[in-house]
Protein backbone atom coordinates (compact mmCIF):
# COMPACT_ATOMS: atom_id res chain seq x y z
CA UNK A 1 0.00 0.00 0.00
CA UNK A 2 2.85 2.11 1.01
CA UNK A 3 4.44 1.77 -2.60
CA UNK A 4 0.99 2.68 -4.31
CA UNK A 5 1.07 5.93 -1.89
CA UNK A 6 4.42 6.96 -2.56
CA UNK A 7 3.98 6.02 -6.62
CA UNK A 8 0.67 8.34 -6.75
CA UNK A 9 2.49 11.03 -4.98
CA UNK A 10 5.64 11.15 -7.45
CA UNK A 11 2.92 10.78 -10.24
CA UNK A 12 0.55 14.11 -8.80
CA UNK A 13 3.87 16.11 -8.24
CA UNK A 14 4.78 15.39 -12.05
CA UNK A 15 2.16 16.41 -13.18
CA UNK A 16 1.11 19.42 -10.70
CA UNK A 17 4.76 20.62 -11.94
CA UNK A 18 4.56 19.71 -15.84
CA UNK A 19 0.87 21.79 -15.17
CA UNK A 20 2.14 24.17 -14.03
CA UNK A 21 5.28 25.05 -16.05
CA UNK A 22 3.08 24.37 -19.00
CA UNK A 23 1.13 27.13 -17.38
CA UNK A 24 3.60 30.16 -16.93
CA UNK A 25 4.61 28.80 -20.74
CA UNK A 26 1.89 31.08 -22.10
CA UNK A 27 3.17 34.15 -20.75
CA UNK A 28 6.04 33.42 -23.70
CA UNK A 29 3.52 33.12 -26.42
CA UNK A 30 2.38 35.94 -28.62
CA UNK A 31 -1.03 34.89 -29.21
CA UNK A 32 -2.34 32.08 -30.66
CA UNK A 33 -1.10 32.20 -34.59
CA UNK A 34 -0.24 28.51 -36.41
CA UNK A 35 3.19 29.80 -36.07
CA UNK A 36 3.47 30.60 -32.01
CA UNK A 37 1.01 27.41 -31.78
CA UNK A 38 3.18 24.79 -33.64
CA UNK A 39 6.99 26.24 -33.76
CA UNK A 40 6.80 28.73 -30.89
CA UNK A 41 7.12 31.49 -33.01
CA UNK A 42 10.80 30.01 -34.23
CA UNK A 43 11.69 31.69 -30.56
CA UNK A 44 13.12 28.76 -28.51
CA UNK A 45 16.33 28.74 -26.96
CA UNK A 46 19.16 26.07 -27.43
CA UNK A 47 18.62 24.32 -24.28
CA UNK A 48 14.98 24.13 -24.43
CA UNK A 49 15.52 23.24 -28.02
CA UNK A 50 17.82 20.53 -27.25
CA UNK A 51 15.61 19.22 -24.48
CA UNK A 52 12.49 19.54 -26.02
CA UNK A 53 14.39 17.54 -29.28
CA UNK A 54 15.74 14.65 -27.01
CA UNK A 55 12.11 14.18 -25.38
CA UNK A 56 10.50 14.32 -28.11
CA UNK A 57 12.72 11.71 -29.76
CA UNK A 58 13.55 9.63 -26.98
CA UNK A 59 10.13 7.76 -25.98
CA UNK A 60 8.43 5.31 -23.59
CA UNK A 61 10.14 2.56 -25.86
CA UNK A 62 13.75 3.11 -24.74
CA UNK A 63 13.08 2.52 -20.90
CA UNK A 64 10.30 -0.12 -21.52
CA UNK A 65 11.34 -1.26 -25.11
CA UNK A 66 15.47 -0.97 -25.11
CA UNK A 67 15.94 -2.03 -21.30
CA UNK A 68 13.69 -5.05 -22.83
CA UNK A 69 15.71 -5.89 -25.79
CA UNK A 70 19.19 -5.47 -24.39
CA UNK A 71 18.05 -7.88 -21.30
CA UNK A 72 16.48 -10.74 -23.76
CA UNK A 73 18.54 -9.97 -27.10
CA UNK A 74 22.09 -8.31 -25.82
CA UNK A 75 24.77 -6.26 -27.00
CA UNK A 76 23.01 -5.76 -30.41
CA UNK A 77 20.40 -3.69 -28.89
CA UNK A 78 23.13 -1.34 -28.09
CA UNK A 79 24.24 -1.00 -31.90
CA UNK A 80 20.61 -0.73 -33.01
CA UNK A 81 20.67 2.50 -30.74
CA UNK A 82 24.15 3.81 -31.33
CA UNK A 83 23.53 3.39 -35.01
CA UNK A 84 20.07 5.74 -34.99
CA UNK A 85 22.45 8.54 -33.06
CA UNK A 86 25.49 8.25 -35.54
CA UNK A 87 23.17 8.64 -38.27
CA UNK A 88 20.81 11.54 -36.87
CA UNK A 89 24.32 13.06 -35.86
CA UNK A 90 25.48 12.94 -39.35
CA UNK A 91 22.43 14.17 -41.03
CA UNK A 92 21.75 16.26 -38.19
CA UNK A 93 25.37 18.05 -39.15
CA UNK A 94 24.86 17.88 -42.61
CA UNK A 95 21.16 19.40 -43.18
CA UNK A 96 19.70 21.04 -40.32
CA UNK A 97 21.65 24.93 -40.32
CA UNK A 98 20.25 24.54 -44.65
CA UNK A 99 16.73 23.74 -43.20
CA UNK A 100 16.80 26.23 -40.38
CA UNK A 101 18.06 29.02 -42.61
CA UNK A 102 15.35 27.85 -45.40
CA UNK A 103 12.46 27.45 -42.70
CA UNK A 104 13.15 31.33 -41.68
CA UNK A 105 13.09 32.49 -45.27
CA UNK A 106 9.54 30.41 -46.27
CA UNK A 107 7.87 30.77 -42.92
CA UNK A 108 7.54 26.71 -43.14
CA UNK A 109 5.10 25.52 -39.62
CA UNK A 110 4.53 21.61 -40.89
CA UNK A 111 7.02 19.61 -42.56
CA UNK A 112 4.28 18.60 -45.40
CA UNK A 113 4.66 22.47 -45.81
CA UNK A 114 7.90 22.22 -46.02
CA UNK A 115 7.74 19.33 -48.79
CA UNK A 116 4.96 20.96 -50.79
CA UNK A 117 7.06 23.92 -50.86
CA UNK A 118 9.98 22.36 -51.81
CA UNK A 119 8.47 20.69 -54.73
CA UNK A 120 6.01 23.16 -55.49
CA UNK A 121 3.06 21.05 -55.34
CA UNK A 122 0.25 21.26 -52.60
CA UNK A 123 -0.95 17.67 -53.11
CA UNK A 124 2.01 16.91 -52.48
CA UNK A 125 2.17 18.65 -48.57
CA UNK A 126 -1.34 16.82 -48.66
CA UNK A 127 -0.42 13.76 -48.64
CA UNK A 128 2.63 13.86 -47.02
CA UNK A 129 0.81 14.84 -44.40
CA UNK A 130 -2.21 11.97 -44.58
CA UNK A 131 0.89 9.45 -44.56
CA UNK A 132 2.00 11.65 -41.02
CA UNK A 133 -1.39 10.96 -39.69
CA UNK A 134 -2.18 7.26 -40.27
CA UNK A 135 1.79 6.29 -39.58
CA UNK A 136 2.01 8.26 -36.34
CA UNK A 137 -1.04 6.75 -34.93
CA UNK A 138 0.82 3.14 -33.78
CA UNK A 139 3.78 5.41 -32.70
CA UNK A 140 2.09 7.90 -30.37
CA UNK A 141 -0.30 4.14 -29.88
CA UNK A 142 2.80 2.90 -28.54
CA UNK A 143 3.41 5.70 -26.22
CA UNK A 144 0.58 5.23 -24.14
CA UNK A 145 0.46 1.33 -24.28
CA UNK A 146 3.92 2.00 -22.19
CA UNK A 147 2.10 3.61 -19.72
CA UNK A 148 -0.66 1.16 -19.59
CA UNK A 149 2.19 -1.69 -19.38
CA UNK A 150 4.08 0.35 -16.53
CA UNK A 151 0.91 0.94 -14.19
CA UNK A 152 0.05 -2.74 -14.64
CA UNK A 153 3.56 -3.57 -13.89
CA UNK A 154 3.63 -1.47 -10.41
CA UNK A 155 0.80 -3.38 -9.03
CA UNK A 156 -1.86 -0.90 -9.10
CA UNK A 157 -4.82 -2.05 -8.99
CA UNK A 158 -3.59 -5.40 -8.57
CA UNK A 159 -1.94 -4.91 -12.26
CA UNK A 160 -5.44 -6.18 -13.87
CA UNK A 161 -6.75 -5.15 -17.37
CA UNK A 162 -8.44 -2.24 -15.71
CA UNK A 163 -5.07 -1.05 -14.09
CA UNK A 164 -3.81 -1.18 -17.63
CA UNK A 165 -6.85 1.02 -19.10
CA UNK A 166 -6.50 3.46 -16.24
CA UNK A 167 -2.87 3.57 -17.56
CA UNK A 168 -3.81 4.99 -20.91
CA UNK A 169 -6.61 7.06 -20.83
CA UNK A 170 -4.97 8.77 -17.54
CA UNK A 171 -1.88 9.37 -19.99
CA UNK A 172 -4.14 10.64 -22.81
CA UNK A 173 -5.62 13.32 -20.30
CA UNK A 174 -2.09 14.56 -19.73
CA UNK A 175 -1.21 14.68 -23.03
CA UNK A 176 -4.66 16.51 -24.16
CA UNK A 177 -3.94 19.56 -21.19
CA UNK A 178 -0.41 19.99 -21.99
CA UNK A 179 -1.04 19.82 -25.48
CA UNK A 180 -3.22 22.35 -25.45
CA UNK A 181 -2.54 24.85 -22.74
CA UNK A 182 -0.01 26.49 -24.86
CA UNK A 183 0.96 24.56 -28.05
CA UNK A 184 4.48 23.84 -29.22
CA UNK A 185 5.84 26.12 -25.69
CA UNK A 186 3.78 24.13 -23.38
CA UNK A 187 5.04 21.16 -24.65
CA UNK A 188 8.58 22.27 -25.27
CA UNK A 189 8.45 23.52 -21.54
CA UNK A 190 6.88 20.66 -20.18
CA UNK A 191 9.43 18.28 -22.68
CA UNK A 192 12.57 20.03 -20.95
CA UNK A 193 11.27 18.81 -17.51
CA UNK A 194 10.59 15.59 -18.73
CA UNK A 195 13.35 15.20 -20.55
CA UNK A 196 15.32 16.30 -16.87
CA UNK A 197 13.60 13.55 -15.01
CA UNK A 198 14.20 10.56 -17.71
CA UNK A 199 17.86 11.23 -17.78
CA UNK A 200 17.49 12.03 -13.25
CA UNK A 201 15.43 8.44 -12.90
CA UNK A 202 17.80 6.60 -15.14
CA UNK A 203 20.67 7.22 -13.51
CA UNK A 204 19.13 6.45 -10.40
CA UNK A 205 17.87 3.05 -11.43
CA UNK A 206 21.47 2.04 -12.99
CA UNK A 207 23.13 3.14 -9.68
CA UNK A 208 20.29 1.33 -7.58
CA UNK A 209 20.87 -1.92 -9.71
CA UNK A 210 24.89 -1.53 -9.62
CA UNK A 211 24.63 -0.93 -5.82
CA UNK A 212 21.41 -3.60 -4.90
CA UNK A 213 22.60 -6.07 -7.69
CA UNK A 214 26.81 -6.04 -7.38
CA UNK A 215 27.17 -4.13 -4.52
CA UNK A 216 29.59 -1.73 -6.87
CA UNK A 217 31.89 -4.90 -7.12
CA UNK A 218 33.80 -5.73 -10.03
CA UNK A 219 34.28 -8.58 -9.34
CA UNK A 220 30.75 -9.37 -9.62
CA UNK A 221 29.99 -7.45 -12.96
CA UNK A 222 33.07 -9.51 -14.26
CA UNK A 223 31.14 -12.99 -13.42
CA UNK A 224 27.86 -11.77 -14.62
CA UNK A 225 29.84 -10.51 -17.72
CA UNK A 226 30.91 -14.02 -18.11
CA UNK A 227 27.54 -15.37 -17.53
CA UNK A 228 26.10 -13.39 -20.10
CA UNK A 229 29.17 -14.11 -22.76
CA UNK A 230 28.66 -17.74 -22.12
CA UNK A 231 24.80 -17.15 -22.86
CA UNK A 232 25.67 -15.39 -26.30
CA UNK A 233 24.32 -12.07 -25.28
CA UNK A 234 27.85 -9.97 -25.98
CA UNK A 235 28.02 -11.28 -29.52
CA UNK A 236 25.51 -10.83 -32.24
CA UNK A 237 25.04 -12.78 -35.38
CA UNK A 238 23.87 -15.98 -33.72
CA UNK A 239 20.91 -15.22 -32.02
CA UNK A 240 18.41 -12.42 -32.54
CA UNK A 241 20.73 -10.17 -33.87
CA UNK A 242 21.50 -11.61 -37.46
CA UNK A 243 22.70 -9.03 -39.99
CA UNK A 244 19.02 -9.01 -41.73
CA UNK A 245 17.23 -8.70 -38.70
CA UNK A 246 19.97 -5.88 -37.87
CA UNK A 247 19.23 -4.04 -41.02
CA UNK A 248 15.47 -4.62 -40.70
CA UNK A 249 15.59 -2.71 -37.86
CA UNK A 250 18.05 0.05 -37.75
CA UNK A 251 16.91 0.90 -41.51
CA UNK A 252 13.90 2.85 -40.64
CA UNK A 253 15.72 4.07 -37.60
CA UNK A 254 18.65 5.72 -39.18
CA UNK A 255 16.24 7.90 -41.42
CA UNK A 256 13.77 8.93 -38.50
CA UNK A 257 15.47 12.52 -38.05
CA UNK A 258 14.28 13.45 -42.14
CA UNK A 259 11.09 11.28 -41.95
CA UNK A 260 9.27 12.10 -38.70
CA UNK A 261 7.73 15.04 -39.16
CA UNK A 262 7.81 15.77 -34.93
CA UNK A 263 11.47 15.97 -35.34
CA UNK A 264 11.72 17.38 -38.69
CA UNK A 265 9.17 19.90 -37.32
CA UNK A 266 11.97 20.88 -34.38
CA UNK A 267 14.37 22.19 -36.86
CA UNK A 268 12.26 25.20 -37.31
CA UNK A 269 12.10 26.38 -33.79
CA UNK A 270 15.58 27.65 -32.33
CA UNK A 271 15.78 31.71 -32.70
CA UNK A 272 19.35 31.84 -34.18
CA UNK A 273 21.96 29.75 -35.61
CA UNK A 274 23.84 29.45 -32.12
CA UNK A 275 20.43 28.02 -30.54
CA UNK A 276 20.66 25.28 -33.54
CA UNK A 277 24.23 23.81 -32.64
CA UNK A 278 23.48 24.20 -28.73
CA UNK A 279 20.43 21.49 -29.78
CA UNK A 280 22.35 19.25 -31.81
CA UNK A 281 25.33 18.87 -28.96
CA UNK A 282 23.00 19.08 -26.07
CA UNK A 283 20.63 16.22 -27.73
CA UNK A 284 23.77 14.22 -28.91
CA UNK A 285 24.90 14.27 -25.48
CA UNK A 286 21.26 13.42 -23.89
CA UNK A 287 20.88 10.68 -26.59
CA UNK A 288 24.61 9.35 -25.95
CA UNK A 289 24.29 8.86 -22.24
CA UNK A 290 20.46 7.62 -22.11
CA UNK A 291 21.13 5.06 -24.58
CA UNK A 292 24.25 3.83 -22.93
CA UNK A 293 22.23 3.71 -19.53
CA UNK A 294 19.32 1.88 -21.08
CA UNK A 295 21.54 -0.60 -22.30
CA UNK A 296 23.65 -1.27 -18.62
CA UNK A 297 19.74 -1.32 -17.32
CA UNK A 298 19.21 -4.25 -19.06
CA UNK A 299 22.51 -5.96 -18.89
CA UNK A 300 22.94 -5.77 -15.87
CA UNK A 301 18.97 -6.79 -15.27
CA UNK A 302 19.99 -9.81 -17.32
CA UNK A 303 23.33 -10.84 -15.03
CA UNK A 304 21.07 -10.57 -12.06
CA UNK A 305 18.72 -12.69 -13.73
CA UNK A 306 21.45 -15.54 -15.35
CA UNK A 307 22.92 -15.24 -11.47
CA UNK A 308 19.34 -16.15 -10.34
CA UNK A 309 19.15 -12.94 -7.75
CA UNK A 310 16.36 -11.45 -9.91
CA UNK A 311 13.04 -13.32 -11.45
CA UNK A 312 13.23 -14.01 -15.30
CA UNK A 313 11.22 -11.62 -16.85
CA UNK A 314 8.31 -12.50 -19.03
CA UNK A 315 8.33 -10.78 -21.89
CA UNK A 316 10.69 -7.64 -23.46
CA UNK A 317 8.21 -5.18 -22.23
CA UNK A 318 7.70 -6.73 -18.73
CA UNK A 319 11.47 -6.62 -18.10
CA UNK A 320 11.44 -2.60 -16.54
CA UNK A 321 8.24 -3.80 -14.22
CA UNK A 322 9.98 -6.25 -12.86
CA UNK A 323 13.08 -4.12 -12.17
CA UNK A 324 9.94 -1.88 -10.54
CA UNK A 325 8.62 -4.43 -8.53
CA UNK A 326 11.92 -5.02 -6.96
CA UNK A 327 13.24 -1.18 -6.56
CA UNK A 328 12.56 0.38 -3.38
CA UNK A 329 9.47 2.62 -3.15
CA UNK A 330 10.73 5.70 -3.95
CA UNK A 331 13.41 4.93 -6.78
CA UNK A 332 10.07 2.79 -8.14
CA UNK A 333 7.80 6.04 -8.23
CA UNK A 334 10.65 8.25 -10.08
CA UNK A 335 11.21 5.56 -12.85
CA UNK A 336 7.54 4.76 -13.27
CA UNK A 337 7.25 8.76 -13.71
CA UNK A 338 9.96 8.67 -15.81
CA UNK A 339 8.32 5.92 -18.27
CA UNK A 340 4.93 8.47 -18.29
CA UNK A 341 7.23 11.52 -18.98
CA UNK A 342 9.08 9.95 -21.92
CA UNK A 343 5.84 8.59 -23.10
CA UNK A 344 3.84 11.51 -22.66
CA UNK A 345 6.72 14.24 -24.28
CA UNK A 346 7.00 11.90 -27.22
CA UNK A 347 3.21 11.66 -27.64
CA UNK A 348 2.11 15.44 -27.21
CA UNK A 349 4.64 16.61 -29.93
CA UNK A 350 3.24 14.37 -32.27
CA UNK A 351 -0.28 15.29 -31.59
CA UNK A 352 0.64 18.91 -32.29
CA UNK A 353 2.61 18.29 -35.10
CA UNK A 354 -0.32 16.03 -36.57
CA UNK A 355 -2.28 18.81 -35.55
CA UNK A 356 -0.35 21.24 -37.63
CA UNK A 357 -0.22 18.97 -40.60
CA UNK A 358 -4.21 19.20 -40.29
CA UNK A 359 -4.73 22.13 -40.68
CA UNK A 360 -1.50 23.89 -42.90
CA UNK A 361 -1.83 21.00 -45.97
CA UNK A 362 -4.91 19.28 -45.16
CA UNK A 363 -7.75 21.97 -44.76
CA UNK A 364 -6.00 24.85 -44.77
CA UNK A 365 -7.10 28.54 -43.54
CA UNK A 366 -9.65 26.50 -41.34
CA UNK A 367 -8.60 26.72 -37.93
CA UNK A 368 -10.98 24.48 -36.10
CA UNK A 369 -9.25 21.71 -38.28
CA UNK A 370 -6.37 21.88 -35.92
CA UNK A 371 -7.99 21.29 -32.62
CA UNK A 372 -10.35 18.61 -34.15
CA UNK A 373 -7.39 16.54 -35.91
CA UNK A 374 -5.86 16.65 -31.95
CA UNK A 375 -8.90 15.00 -31.10
CA UNK A 376 -9.77 12.44 -33.32
CA UNK A 377 -5.85 11.22 -33.48
CA UNK A 378 -5.60 11.55 -29.53
CA UNK A 379 -9.21 9.39 -29.61
CA UNK A 380 -7.70 7.00 -31.98
CA UNK A 381 -4.04 6.38 -30.28
CA UNK A 382 -5.82 5.32 -27.24
CA UNK A 383 -8.16 3.19 -29.02
CA UNK A 384 -5.21 1.55 -30.70
CA UNK A 385 -3.17 1.28 -27.33
CA UNK A 386 -6.57 -0.42 -25.17
CA UNK A 387 -6.23 -3.25 -28.39
CA UNK A 388 -2.95 -4.04 -26.63
CA UNK A 389 -1.45 -5.82 -29.68
CA UNK A 390 2.22 -6.34 -30.45
CA UNK A 391 5.16 -4.98 -28.40
CA UNK A 392 6.39 -1.41 -27.98
CA UNK A 393 9.35 -1.58 -30.27
CA UNK A 394 7.61 -3.11 -33.26
CA UNK A 395 4.71 -0.99 -33.13
CA UNK A 396 7.65 1.90 -33.01
CA UNK A 397 9.69 0.74 -35.90
CA UNK A 398 6.42 0.23 -37.75
CA UNK A 399 5.21 3.73 -37.54
CA UNK A 400 9.21 4.40 -39.01
CA UNK A 401 8.73 1.76 -42.05
CA UNK A 402 5.57 3.12 -43.03
CA UNK A 403 7.44 6.85 -43.02
CA UNK A 404 10.58 5.66 -44.72
CA UNK A 405 10.04 6.64 -48.28
CA UNK A 406 10.10 10.46 -47.16
CA UNK A 407 13.56 10.01 -46.37
CA UNK A 408 14.66 10.38 -50.04
CA UNK A 409 12.04 12.60 -50.93
CA UNK A 410 13.33 15.01 -48.34
CA UNK A 411 16.55 14.55 -48.14
CA UNK A 412 16.83 15.14 -52.31
CA UNK A 413 15.02 18.30 -51.72
CA UNK A 414 17.66 19.58 -48.48
CA UNK A 415 19.87 18.77 -50.84
CA UNK A 416 19.34 20.14 -54.23
CA UNK A 417 16.03 22.66 -53.51
CA UNK A 418 16.55 24.23 -56.92
CA UNK A 419 16.42 20.79 -58.78
CA UNK A 420 13.52 19.41 -56.89
CA UNK A 421 11.19 22.57 -58.17
CA UNK A 422 8.12 20.68 -60.31
CA UNK A 423 9.45 17.12 -59.25
CA UNK A 424 6.04 16.83 -57.33
CA UNK A 425 4.65 13.86 -59.17
CA UNK A 426 7.58 12.02 -58.60
CA UNK A 427 7.90 12.25 -54.91
CA UNK A 428 4.21 11.51 -54.78
CA UNK A 429 4.67 8.53 -56.22
CA UNK A 430 7.82 7.99 -54.75
CA UNK A 431 5.79 8.48 -51.19
CA UNK A 432 3.07 6.51 -52.27
CA UNK A 433 4.86 3.47 -53.74
CA UNK A 434 6.90 3.37 -50.59
CA UNK A 435 4.02 3.21 -48.16
CA UNK A 436 2.20 0.58 -50.29
CA UNK A 437 4.82 -1.59 -49.64
CA UNK A 438 4.46 -0.81 -45.89
CA UNK A 439 1.48 -1.69 -45.83
CA UNK A 440 1.32 -4.26 -48.27
CA UNK A 441 3.55 -5.83 -46.04
CA UNK A 442 2.12 -5.03 -42.78
CA UNK A 443 -1.00 -6.74 -44.19
CA UNK A 444 0.50 -9.79 -45.87
CA UNK A 445 3.05 -10.23 -42.82
CA UNK A 446 1.02 -8.61 -39.63
CA UNK A 447 2.21 -5.86 -37.88
CA UNK A 448 4.01 -7.67 -35.32
CA UNK A 449 6.58 -8.73 -38.65
CA UNK A 450 6.43 -6.41 -41.39
CA UNK A 451 9.48 -4.88 -40.63
CA UNK A 452 11.54 -8.34 -40.03
CA UNK A 453 9.80 -9.83 -42.34
CA UNK A 454 12.81 -10.68 -45.51
CA UNK A 455 11.87 -10.77 -49.47
CA UNK A 456 14.55 -12.37 -51.57
CA UNK A 457 16.52 -12.07 -48.65
CA UNK A 458 16.33 -8.48 -48.28
CA UNK A 459 14.13 -6.72 -45.12
CA UNK A 460 11.10 -5.06 -45.97
CA UNK A 461 12.21 -1.84 -44.90
CA UNK A 462 15.04 -1.80 -47.45
CA UNK A 463 12.67 -2.61 -49.91
CA UNK A 464 10.87 0.46 -49.09
CA UNK A 465 13.82 2.62 -49.45
CA UNK A 466 14.98 1.14 -53.03
CA UNK A 467 11.72 1.66 -54.21
CA UNK A 468 11.07 5.44 -53.18
CA UNK A 469 14.89 6.51 -54.19
CA UNK A 470 14.46 4.67 -57.76
CA UNK A 471 11.27 6.52 -58.49
CA UNK A 472 12.83 9.96 -57.05
CA UNK A 473 15.90 9.80 -58.52
CA UNK A 474 13.87 8.70 -61.89
CA UNK A 475 12.04 11.49 -61.38
CA UNK A 476 14.24 14.27 -61.09
CA UNK A 477 16.30 13.14 -64.09
CA UNK A 478 13.26 13.41 -66.26
CA UNK A 479 12.40 16.39 -65.11
CA UNK A 480 15.96 17.87 -65.68
CA UNK A 481 15.36 16.57 -69.13
CA UNK B 1 31.24 18.42 -47.20
CA UNK B 2 31.92 15.36 -49.38
CA UNK B 3 35.14 14.22 -46.96
CA UNK B 4 32.46 14.25 -44.26
CA UNK B 5 29.69 12.50 -45.76
CA UNK B 6 32.60 9.82 -47.10
CA UNK B 7 33.73 9.67 -43.55
CA UNK B 8 29.86 9.44 -41.49
CA UNK B 9 28.71 6.52 -44.38
CA UNK B 10 32.28 4.59 -43.46
CA UNK B 11 31.42 4.77 -39.61
CA UNK B 12 27.95 3.57 -40.37
CA UNK B 13 29.33 0.76 -42.58
CA UNK B 14 31.54 -0.47 -39.79
CA UNK B 15 29.12 -0.68 -37.12
CA UNK B 16 27.00 -3.35 -39.60
CA UNK B 17 30.50 -4.84 -40.99
CA UNK B 18 32.77 -5.09 -37.53
CA UNK B 19 30.19 -6.79 -35.32
CA UNK B 20 29.56 -9.62 -37.90
CA UNK B 21 33.22 -10.27 -38.83
CA UNK B 22 35.92 -9.10 -36.56
CA UNK B 23 33.86 -9.22 -33.12
CA UNK B 24 31.84 -12.21 -34.13
CA UNK B 25 31.47 -15.13 -31.47
CA UNK B 26 33.23 -12.80 -28.91
CA UNK B 27 32.27 -13.64 -25.40
CA UNK B 28 33.60 -10.55 -23.44
CA UNK B 29 32.84 -6.79 -23.78
CA UNK B 30 34.75 -6.41 -27.13
CA UNK B 31 31.52 -5.37 -29.21
CA UNK B 32 29.90 -3.39 -25.94
CA UNK B 33 32.82 -0.66 -26.20
CA UNK B 34 33.03 -1.45 -30.13
CA UNK B 35 29.72 0.11 -30.58
CA UNK B 36 30.08 2.78 -27.89
CA UNK B 37 33.66 4.24 -28.18
CA UNK B 38 32.60 4.20 -32.52
CA UNK B 39 29.87 6.36 -31.55
CA UNK B 40 31.94 8.52 -29.07
CA UNK B 41 34.83 9.21 -31.50
CA UNK B 42 32.26 9.83 -34.29
CA UNK B 43 30.19 12.16 -32.46
CA UNK B 44 32.79 14.39 -30.85
CA UNK B 45 34.57 14.39 -34.82
CA UNK B 46 31.03 15.70 -36.44
CA UNK B 47 30.09 18.24 -33.17
CA UNK B 48 33.38 19.54 -34.42
CA UNK B 49 32.81 19.52 -38.18
CA UNK B 50 29.56 20.94 -37.03
CA UNK B 51 31.45 24.10 -35.47
CA UNK B 52 33.77 24.64 -37.93
CA UNK B 53 31.51 24.41 -40.61
CA UNK B 54 29.02 26.68 -39.58
CA UNK B 55 31.12 29.22 -38.28
CA UNK B 56 30.71 32.54 -39.94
Amino acid sequence: MSKLIIGLGVLAAYIGLGTLLAVASRRMMKGRSDEELYVAGGRLGGLLSALTYAATTYSAFMIVGLVGFAYFTGAGALGFELAYLVATVFLLTLFAGKVWRMSRERRWVSPGEMLGDLYGSRRLALIASTLFLVALIPYASAQLKGIGEAVAGLGLAGGSWEAYVLGVVFAALVIAVWTWIAGMWSVAVTDAFQGLWMLGAATGLLAWLLWWGYGFSAEKLGEAIALLGEEGLLSVGDGFWKLPVFIAFTAPWIFFAVTNPQVVQRLYVPRDEKALKKMILGFTVFGYIYTLMMVAIGLLAKGLTLQGALPQAGAIDQVTPTLLAVAPAWLSAVVFTSIVAAAVSTADSILLTLASCASRDIAPGRRWIGPLALALCLAAMTLVAMARIGFIVQLSVLSSVLLLPLAPVTIAAWIAPSRVKGAGPAAEAAILAGAAIGFAAAGIYGAKKAFTALILGIPVSVWVLLASTAIILLGLATSKK
Amino acid sequence: MKAFTAYSVAVLAAMYIVPYTLLKGCKGVELLAFYSLLSLAYIVSALAYLWRSWRR
